[in-house]
């Protein structure tokens, strides 16, 4: 078969190939491979903040532990907030020790276990109320010097009744109901 | 210098170099197209590559952060922070008796005996009993309580209180404001009461 094809036409089919080729790149070729790519990019970069979230949280783990580990070790550890209730006679004794400090006669009724009777209402943790009578004998500034130690203890101690009877020349006795607050 | 060709093999000519010219530019269009195609093709290869490496790195860490210690760990710290936030409340919630007496004391007129105070802190309810050497004291202190309204409140007027003139025995209940010692909850047999654990939480606090 002998085409005979004039150079006009030659330019011609040439540009047409040309073009089309081209609008083919740019319509599936490019357009394709650049939101793949953008996909791509968007991905790893998700999983690049992920991995220094997750980065993040090792060494948070590791500060965790230390910080643990430092706060067992102090003073007031947090493991000692609450005593239990073979560590509740540390609390007694330094109520004795502030009744001794204001001449106070104290004596302290305390009952049962201490642990498992009274949950502790307003509280997440599983902390028990340890009620427990007390009566202090004095004079009445040494009842109410006793009254506002205990308000200003290390520890927690909530008196809910009062009764405060007069005797004679300024002295009083005091009969509390308050509670100690325990855990497991 | 003058071209002796027919017109139409002169503009057979033009073209005919025209086209070589067209094919030489469309070629190296050709390359520089090639060439773009080329770079994003290696581009998707490399993120491809990344995202499996980047993907791999994070399957690895969170193995490592879902670890049972991370997770006893975790515990742990919600355990102390719940047990120090319950601790502060229980503090911040102890009844201040002391403000109660002092305020209490202000009201009393000299000479007047307080022999019996009684008081409940979820009642807030506090009883007096005393002694008066004149009856005028009495009311005054009826007044003065009356007119503590910064911690008292609801105080009664028994009318014995006012029957003698001299050498009163008198008595009064009255109210303590709310606020002044606190929230008082009672306490529950642990047994009536569901386990309220803090919820789960995600990450470290």
């Amino acid at each position: 078969m002998n085409l005979d094809i004039s150079s006009k036409q030659k330019i011609l089919i040439v540009c047409i190939v040309f073009m089309l080729f081209s609008a083919f790149l740019f319509l599936y070729g490019y357009s394709i491979l650049d939101d793949k790519n953008h996909n791509t990019a968007l991905k790893v970069a998700e999983s690049e903040q992920s991995y220094q979230d997750l980065l993040y949280e090792q060494v948070g783990f590791e500060q965790g532990r230390r910080d643990l580990k430092e706060i067992e070790e102090a003073e007031f550890s947090p493991n000692k907030l609450f005593p239990k209730n073979t560590t509740l006679v540390d609390n007694i004794r330094v109520l004795e020790d502030v009744a001794n400090r204001y001449n106070l006669e104290f004596v302290i009724l305390l009952s049962g276990t201490g642990v498992g009777d009274l949950r502790t209402p307003g509280v997440v943790s599983e902390i028990f109320s340890a009620p427990y009578s007390l009566t202090l004998t004095g004079q009445f500034r040494d009842v109410m010097s006793f009254f506002q130690t205990i308000e200003n203890l290390q520890f927690p101690t909530h008196i809910t009744n009062v009764q405060i009877n007069a005797i004679v020349d300024g002295e009083v006795t005091a009969i509390l109901n308050s509670e100690f607050f325990i855990e497991q | 210098m003058m071209n002796l060709l027919p017109k139409e093999k002169q503009e057979e000519l033009f073209y005919s170099k025209m086209f070589h010219s067209i094919v030489v530019a469309f070629q190296i269009g050709f390359i520089i197209l090639l060439l773009g195609l080329m770079t994003q093709i290696v581009l998707y290869v490399y993120l491809d590559n990344e995202s499996k490496n980047t993907e791999a790195m994070v399957l690895n860490a969170k193995t490592e952060t879902g670890k049972k210690e991370y997770a006893d760990q975790r515990a742990q710290v919600r355990v102390v922070n719940t047990k120090m936030r319950d601790f502060q409340t229980l503090l911040d919630n102890t009844p201040k008796w002391s403000s109660v007496f002092n305020a209490f004391a202000k009201n009393i007129p000299p000479d007047v005996k307080i022999t019996t105070f009684t008081a409940n802190r979820q009642t807030k309810k506090v009883q007096i009993q005393g002694v008066s050497p004149t009856r005028e004291l009495v009311i005054q202190l009826y007044n003065n309580i009356n007119n503590d309204k910064e911690f008292f409140n609801g105080i009664d007027y028994p009318l014995e209180n006012v029957t003698k003139p001299l050498d009163v025995s008198f008595k009064f209940t009255f109210n303590i404001n709310e606020g002044i010692l606190g929230t008082a909850e009672v306490a529950t047999p642990a047994t009536a009461v569901p386990s309220r654990r803090p919820p789960a939480q995600p990450a470290l606090e």
